[in-house]
């Protein structure tokens, strides 16, 4: 159990206030049960928003259960058999951490963000088990084929009746979300075949994966790609064979120009879209159909222009109506699965609280410092951003795997639309800075003058050579920038053995107390030991 | 056997980047032109009036600079051969010629640049985009690549003349550089080989890391030399073995390996000569830089070539390679922190053990090294084991043999 250390005058000041769940330090720490980062009760949110937060916590619980109940005995064989699985029934917690420390307006937008994630999960997690070969040939199977998880599925906008799923996804990349230690078993895993500890964790994990068999048999065919990184393009040699059904299964790689601004490499991102589509042209012996590709884009350019919308607000002003992480997630879900239901139908309610904060100017986030989160964050610590701001008032205001894909691509030309794909393909999370020459690193500057921060916080993955490449260059970069407060956040992006999160906060703490001498928002939260949480 | 001639004259050579005839060529008005990665077609830095030099930095066994700027967690031969710059060690450079290919060797090169490595006024870095795909459409991407990055700036800048004619002649020129290793290389065939592997490194070596006009004519010599040299009375190796994997620019290593009792006879990893000296050809209606682009293309066996085609062409080129060399087991090495051949090695060692993909299986000895010879006593150890479990497995062969 938790030990409160506060007394309720201490936390809430008054029953007014705690009728609101108002102040910004409510004493949080003092909730966790010990070695955990899991409240010992619900977060009390005042009692309108509690209950609308217990309102959504039900919801996700019903969708959940909806999920088991399509088809109750392929789902417990599928979690008999899958590990990562079960790693699934953790994310109401996931939520809670998400929402954390919300109230108002944000909370409901993050809700919604969230609810949009929440329930393309659930769809993808069935639409992956009802085509799974390991339960049994459906209808499904031949017409569900595999992406590589950083691969944007846009071009399965032209084949109707057809499914392409980030394999990767939900089975490697979310698991640490869900329960930070699920990173580790597949970790150990992948190291046992001989690939080296020392890599990026996040191909590991996926590797892992393969290695335990426990990627869903879907489709006659997949789809490799070397996005986003050197480390990510060969995890694809080392799952190939688990992939591919020991070579039963046709693969093409569909690569993307590393130098992806420099114009003479734009014909070879086009060129592999075409052969792309052809690959798939011969696989499902269906031609491309470019009327409902360009219905489907028009969609997707809708949801960015929501997108850069909202970003022109978190640049100019302070009516923002979503927390960071929900902001973050959001953004590189909704890049990665392209135009659905879920996200169109949630951009919409989203943009009116954005609407409403700006008519209202309503400014829901007290803050001290707007900061750029800059390089890959971590997944175990997915929700570093939202105690950055609980704990020292640390506003982040945007993070680089935001700024990826967002260029509107043309509908009426078809080779300009082609060239504009290549562009948003290119542009992918954990990529579109990190590759193809130091400017593109160095963009952090001017993205934070842009975004009108004092704070650059640096995500430090110590598995990332293209980041450790570069480690010099930055830090004689920030010399010359002295108007930003810029602080390293260190983390192992999928291992939290690692670095563990009580080691990121307290470089964090390092930095707030001895550069800055600023004193914390909620000190219950400088110091906690949650190594046994999720 | 009995001493080469020139191999001290070799040795010295690769003592120092800006060896003897590095500044003998310099001195001639040659332009020096380095490079680190096999997919830079080093033929194209050889035409007249330029030399193209392969980057190493022999003896760097403190990259203390070097880690500031890249962490103690990035590539040691990228940050080696950064701290051989800061040391000015390729001062007499004209320009570096890189490529997006590994990250981790493309911020390095980076670097050069923005460190204001090399006193030369002129002195650029040019970086090209390498396909990861292979057909014929990305032969002519990687074409007009080496035109806009490669060709153009030094023709803008030093006047270098790029004409069919001078790409011809250096095509020549490497031609005969690649038949005479090839056939260097050829004599470890032999049950009894005249030549070691160790040697055989010192000259693939120098045929990278010297002007090639200057190193031709002591190459030839070697070769008729070799062809007349006594072999020892009877084998002196205990094992024969292949080496695959990432850089080594060290014939230190070859001749530890050796100690143990281990010839290599086949050396298929960054800085070797499978692949790297085919001779290109140039077809019918092609222009020498199509058959540069296609021959540089078609001819490496980098494991970021993605797709299955080419992954299993990579491990078919190991079991072939090791069954033409007679190598009775393959040494996979990785580069510390190499994601490339981190992730290779792995997957080498599973596929040619298992013989997935391949015909047969062969016996793997999988290690990570560091840049120089650095934890050679564990290494050593081994490689000792390794030899001893070849000599066994052909114990028990001829044993199984003579009981059948």
């Amino acid at each position: 159990m938790a030990k409160q250390k506060h007394s309720f005058k201490e936390k809430w000041g008054s029953f007014k206030n705690f009728a609101k769940g108002e102040p910004l330090c409510a004493y949080m720490g003092d909730n966790y049960i010990e070695k955990t980062n899991i409240m010992d009760r619900r977060e009390w949110r005042g009692f309108v928003d509690t209950a609308y937060d217990f309102g959504w916590w039900l919801g996700t619980w019903g969708k959940m259960s909806g999920l088991i109940m399509r088809d109750p005995i392929r789902m417990v064989r599928a979690f008999w058999r899958y590990r990562w699985l079960s790693g699934y029934l953790c994310t109401p917690a996931m939520v809670d951490r998400w929402t954390s420390g919300d109230r108002g307006i944000p909370l409901r937008a993050d809700h919604h963000a969230i609810n949009a994630m929440v329930s393309d999960s659930i769809d993808t997690i069935w639409k992956l088990i009802r085509a799974d070969r390991h339960f049994g040939e459906t209808k499904w199977t031949e017409r569900t084929i595999g992406f590589d998880y950083t691969l944007p599925k846009h071009i399965m906008f032209g084949f109707p009746g057809y499914e392409a799923i980030n394999i990767q996804q939900h089975p490697a990349f979310m698991i640490p979300i869900m329960n930070k230690h699920y990173g580790c078993y597949y970790i150990d895993q992948a190291v046992s075949t001989g690939i080296p500890q020392d890599m990026c964790t996040l191909p590991l994990v996926e590797v892992g994966v393969a290695v335990e068999d426990e990627y869903p048999d879907i489709g006659n065919c997949y789809l490799a790609t070397n996005n986003p990184c050197d480390a990510n393009m060969m995890d694809n040699a080392a799952m190939y064979r688990r992939l591919s059904g020991d070579g039963k299964k046709a693969v093409h790689a569909f690569v993307t120009p590393l130098m992806y601004d420099d114009p003479t490499t734009k014909e070879l991102g086009v060129h592999e879209i075409y052969s792309a589509i052809e690959f798939l042209e011969d696989q499902f012996g269906q031609k491309f159909d470019w009327d409902a590709f360009t219905e489907g884009m028009r969609r997707f350019n809708e949801l960015n222009i929501h997108e850069t919308n909202k970003w022109d607000v978190y640049a100019k002003c302070d009516n923002i109506a979503m927390n960071s992480i929900a902001q973050a997630f959001w953004r590189i879900y909704m890049y990665q699965q392209g135009a659905n239901k879920h996200f169109e139908r949630e951009a919409k309610s989203i943009w009116k609280y954005f609407e409403k904060c700006l008519a209202e100017d309503i400014k829901p986030f007290k803050y001290r410092h707007r900061a750029l989160a800059w390089s890959c964050g971590s997944t175990y610590y997915d929700n570093a951003t939202c105690w950055l701001y609980q704990c020292w008032g640390i506003l982040t205001v945007i993070n680089m795997d935001s700024l990826t894909g967002h260029n509107i691509v043309d509908l009426e030309d078809r080779d300009e639309m082609m060239s504009d794909l290549a562009d948003l393909y290119a542009r992918s999370p954990m990529r579109t800075h990190t590759v193809g020459g130091n400017r593109h690193i160095l963009m952090m500057f001017e993205t934070a003058e842009k975004f009108n921060c004092d704070m650059i916080v640096m995500y430090d993955d110590i598995g990332c050579k293209g980041m450790a490449g570069c480690q010099g260059l930055l830090e004689e970069e920030f010399r010359k920038h002295t108007q930003f407060h810029i602080m390293w956040m260190p983390h192992a992006l999928m291992d939290c053995r690692t670095v563990p999160t009580a080691e990121a906060r307290k470089v964090v703490n390092d930095y707030m107390t001895t550069v800055l001498h600023e004193e914390p928002v909620d000190p219950s939260l400088m110091d906690f030991d949650d190594s046994e949480g999720w | 056997m009995r001493d080469l001639k020139h191999l001290i004259r070799f040795e010295e050579l690769l003592r120092a980047a800006h060896n003897e005839l590095v500044q003998q060529a310099c001195a001639e008005g040659k332009l020096a032109l380095g490079y680190n990665c096999s997919y830079i077609p080093e033929v194209l830095l050889d035409v007249e009036g330029c030399c193209g030099l392969r980057l190493r930095a022999p003896g760097c066994t403190s990259p203390d600079m070097a880690t500031y700027y890249m962490t103690n967690r990035s590539c040691p031969y990228s940050k080696s051969i950064l701290e051989r710059a800061f040391e000015g060690g390729y001062n007499f450079l004209d320009a570096l010629i890189g490529q997006e290919c590994c990250c981790t060797m493309n911020r390095m090169e980076q670097y050069f640049e923005y460190c204001g490595l090399i006193p030369k006024e002129k002195f650029f870095v040019a970086c090209i985009d390498m396909p990861i795909n292979r057909s014929d459409w990305h032969v002519g991407y990687y074409k007009r690549q080496m035109e806009k990055k490669i060709l153009a700036p030094l023709t803008e800048v030093y006047g270098v003349d790029f004409s069919e004619d001078k790409l011809r002649a250096a095509i020549a020129e490497h031609n005969e550089l690649c038949r005479i290793i090839t056939e260097m290389g050829e004599l470890r065939k032999a049950e009894n080989p005249v030549i070691t592997g160790y040697e055989f490194h010192v000259m693939q070596l120098v045929s990278l890391t010297c002007p090639k006009y200057l190193i031709l004519p002591l190459l030839r010599e070697t070769l008729e030399e070799l062809k007349t040299r006594e072999p020892e009375p009877k084998p002196w190796h205990r094992a024969r073995v292949m080496v695959t994997g990432a850089e080594i620019d060290d014939p230190e290593f070859t001749k530890m390996l050796e100690m143990c009792g281990a010839m290599v006879v086949a050396d298929r990893y960054c800085f070797g000569s499978m692949p790297g000296r085919e001779e290109i050809e140039i077809r019918e209606g092609e222009t020498a830089l199509d058959a540069i682009a296609r021959h540089y293309l078609y001819n490496n066996h980098c494991p970021r070539a993605m797709g299955p085609k080419n992954l299993k062409a990579r491990k078919q080129y190991i079991y072939d390679k090791a069954l033409e060399y007679g190598a009775e087991g393959v040494i996979i090495e990785s580069m510390k922190f190499c994601e490339y051949w981190g992730y290779e090695r792995a997957q080498d060692a599973a596929w040619l053990t298992e013989g997935f993909a391949v015909p047969g299986s062969l016996p793997v000895c999988q290690i990570e090294r560091d840049y120089t010879c650095a934890a050679s006593g564990q290494l050593r150890t081994r490689f000792q084991a390794f030899v001893e479990s070849l000599e066994i497995k052909r114990i028990l062969a001829a044993e199984e043999k003579e009981g059948a």
